[in-house]
């Protein structure tokens, strides 16, 4: 099975606040923004085209001192969030770690 | 994704440069970004939150530019001072799930040269910055700051003007002088620039050049609506006294809305709405008589 990464999409604009707790994110095709706060936030941060699904469960674990199946629904349930609103596009991990 | 957080006013200003950008270049439009966060970041101005976005376009593609942020949301904010229209230069946009304005510039007061061909050679030096994660095109630093300094020029009775303006002479380099004079003489922007000119010391540069135009005479006497309507009543003939004063004293709901976009539509509403106006109208008075009396003695 071929891994995927999550990237964001070309086509979004977002601006972080200085301590990375915040992140005010737009997709240019829709008309309003959306902000994301604390983890949700800090999902955000993690996608940086290169750590696969699973790896990001496990960065933001140990971002959060906790275990890795506490957490992951909530993940993959922004993830679903985010890519459903077309903000994060999924890539073959190789493309990713270019 | 939270729902209930409000975006902050300098994430709007951001957020709805990108968007500006990219409805721009879909429909193939070139802009520019002008003041704002482009000063802070050339450091042209210390950091604080912008109320909008004031972006540049061709004097061909106002019009359009306003068109396609509609399709997008974005209304247009009643301008109903015939007075301060006259001399329009751009054409204000708010949206109602937005914190900020946007600014929509056809031209640049006190850049005397034509519209179109200012903008050519404002887009022919641009340079480009990120915003919200974006690249947007945004004028060249000299360019940067003759904008900074026009619109300090244009209000330097109002302190906030006065604080950037002091602050943006001691921001401006030495080795930027001979740009900023060749530019302002490209712009025809000179004579109304000769304050700052002057302020700077580069008095013996050559390319300084000109008289302020009428409007630019005008546009530093006329701050607001009282002393707009004061002038056109000093203005007019005497048959159509009574009409512009009629209309300074019980302006139309559209101008009133001008004020306040919520206005309340109801009787009770507009009476309080009036008597507000001439509350700021008879408070204005003097001030606005001391700047038209100061204007025409330039």
């Amino acid at each position: 099975m071929t891994e995927q990464v999550w990237r964001v999409s070309p086509d979004v604009a977002c601006v972080h606040s200085p301590d990375g707790g915040r992140v005010a994110v737009l997709h240019l095709e829709q008309d309003v923004p959306v902000i994301l706060v604390g983890t949700a936030a800090s999902v955000w941060n993690g996608l940086d085209g290169t750590r696969t699904e699973a790896e990001l469960i496990e960065w933001l674990a140990r971002e959060y001192a906790t275990e890795a199946g506490a957490i992951a629904d909530d993940v993959i349930g922004l993830m679903r969030t985010l890519s459903g609103a077309g903000m994060i596009t999924p890539s073959p991990q190789s493309e990713g770690a270019s | 994704m939270d729902s209930a957080e409000t975006l902050h006013q300098d994430e709007a200003v951001l957020l709805a440069t990108a968007l500006v950008d990219y409805v721009a270049a879909s429909a193939g439009l070139q802009v520019l970004f002008i003041k704002g966060p482009a000063a802070t970041m050339m450091g042209l101005r210390a950091h604080h939150v912008s109320a909008d976005v004031d972006v540049l376009v061709r004097p061909e593609d106002l019009d359009k530019m306003v068109d396609l942020l509609g399709g997008r949301g974005w209304l247009e904010r009643p301008s109903g001072v015939t007075v301060v229209r006259r001399y329009s230069h751009s054409r204000t946009l708010y949206h109602p799930q937005w914190n900020c304005d946007i600014d929509v510039h056809d031209r640049f007061p006190g850049m005397e040269a034509p519209p179109g061909s200012a903008f050519d050679t404002l887009w022919r030096d641009r340079q480009y910055l990120v915003m919200a994660a974006r690249s947007v095109a945004v004028p060249s630093k000299p360019a940067a700051v003759i904008f900074q300094a026009l619109h300090s020029l244009r209000a330097m009775d109002n302190p906030r003007h006065q604080r950037e303006y002091s602050g943006l002479l001691q921001r401006v380099d030495v080795t930027m002088y001979q740009d900023i004079v060749d530019l302002s003489a490209e712009l025809q922007a000179t004579a109304a620039l000769n304050p700052f000119l002057d302020d700077l010391g580069v008095a013996d540069l050559r390319g300084r050049q000109g008289t302020v135009s009428e409007e630019w005479r005008h546009r530093t006497a006329v701050q607001d609506p009282g002393t707009a309507y004061l002038i056109s009543l000093v203005e007019s003939p005497w048959r159509v006294k009574p009409l512009v004063l009629a209309r300074a004293v019980f302006p139309s709901r559209q101008t009133l809305r001008e004020r306040d976009i919520y206005l309340d539509d109801s009787v009770a509403g507009v009476l309080r709405a009036y008597v507000a106006r001439w509350r700021r109208g008879l408070t204005g008075l003097p001030t606005a008589a001391r700047k038209i009396r100061a204007s025409r003695r330039r």
